[in-house]
């Protein structure tokens, strides 16, 4: 194995793990933007870096859960077009849960510019 | 909440069903309603992708739109379930006849300490075998001393395959229980 193979399995692993991570705050910060039924929510899911090949149906089990957790709330709505549609919005604690884990992610980004890390 | 999928063609309706299944297969672990509403939406979801093409026929536009809703693992032939009910419930008729058969065979090993010319394998002068609690007329008795600990082995055996065939199809966390749910 080259370094350079090794490199790009270490950062294919972690890119993973990470977005696994992300994953949840995009969601909610998606739905913090306007309600929005799945299809509309991957579209705009994959134009964020790292997420332009989204399985798409990874989408809704996770908005299930956070359904289950509160974070958002689902209803369907009849469409003039034709079948009905789900939309999701975020409740206010959604909203507040966002809200830290911007801070979190403010905080890391932070540490890795001051290398606070390092000392 | 039901949503269904307008397919004119043979093909892309046998495609749809088994996506279907797969999407189903997939969420499995959710409750009934969950996997319900994910089937919905993800017909709702192969809709809207199928209309944003505009290349290609049905097929086509359904096989694109599958495979960006990503890879989901194939779903298990439709007979499993069946087959593992049948096979649960076998299997619990037939511990709970070879159970009977152990505990009998185990108080025959008992009363052999208490009558040992009358409780023992016996073998006829036609050749025919059997167990008995009564010393059998014209018959010869074939294990003799042997009878106590054959029987304690050949008990020792059976319940072991007893437990091995609990494990697999009768216990919750077994293999079969869990292909009853799925």
């Amino acid at each position: 194995m080259t370094d350079k193979t090794d490199k790009v399995g270490v950062l294919e692993r972690w890119i993973s793990q990470a977005r696994k991570g992300y994953f949840e705050m995009l969601l909610l910060a998606r739905l913090q933007a306007g309600r929005a039924y799945g299809y509309q929510i991957v579209a705009s899911l994959k134009q964020v870096p790292g997420f332009e090949n989204l399985a798409e149906g990874t989408v809704y089990p996770v908005l299930t859960r956070m359904k289950n957790d509160g974070l958002v709330t689902a209803e369907w709505v009849a469409e003039d077009s034709g079948a009905p549609r789900k939309y999701y919005t975020t409740t206010p604690f959604g909203a507040d849960v966002l809200a830290e884990m911007k801070a979190i992610w403010v905080a890391m980004s932070a540490a890795l510019d001051a290398q606070e890390l390092t000392t | 909440m039901t949503n269904s999928l307008a397919i004119t063609t043979h093909e892309a309706r046998r495609l749809w069903q088994d996506f279907q299944r797969r999407v189903d297969w997939a969420n499995r672990d959710l409750d009934a309603t969950d996997r319900a509403d994910i089937r919905a939406e993800a017909a709702t979801h192969i809709r809207d992708a199928m209309e944003a093409q505009t290349e290609g026929d049905e097929v086509t536009r359904l096989t694109a739109a599958m495979e960006s809703y990503g890879t989901l693992p194939p779903a298990p032939p439709a007979w499993r379930q069946p087959l593992a009910v049948i096979l649960h419930y076998g299997s619990i008729l037939v511990l709970g006849v070879c159970g009977v058969f152990v505990l009998i065979l185990l108080h025959m090993a008992v009363m052999e300490i208490f009558y040992p010319q009358a409780v023992g394998l016996w073998q006829h002068s036609q050749g025919d075998w059997s167990l008995s609690y009564e010393a059998q007329e014209g018959a010869e008795e074939i294990l003799g001393s042997w009878f106590i600990p054959s029987i304690l082995l050949f008990c020792a055996f059976v319940s072991a395959l007893l437990y091995a065939l609990w494990r697999f199809a009768v216990a919750p966390a077994g293999r079969v229980s869990r292909w009853m749910k799925d």
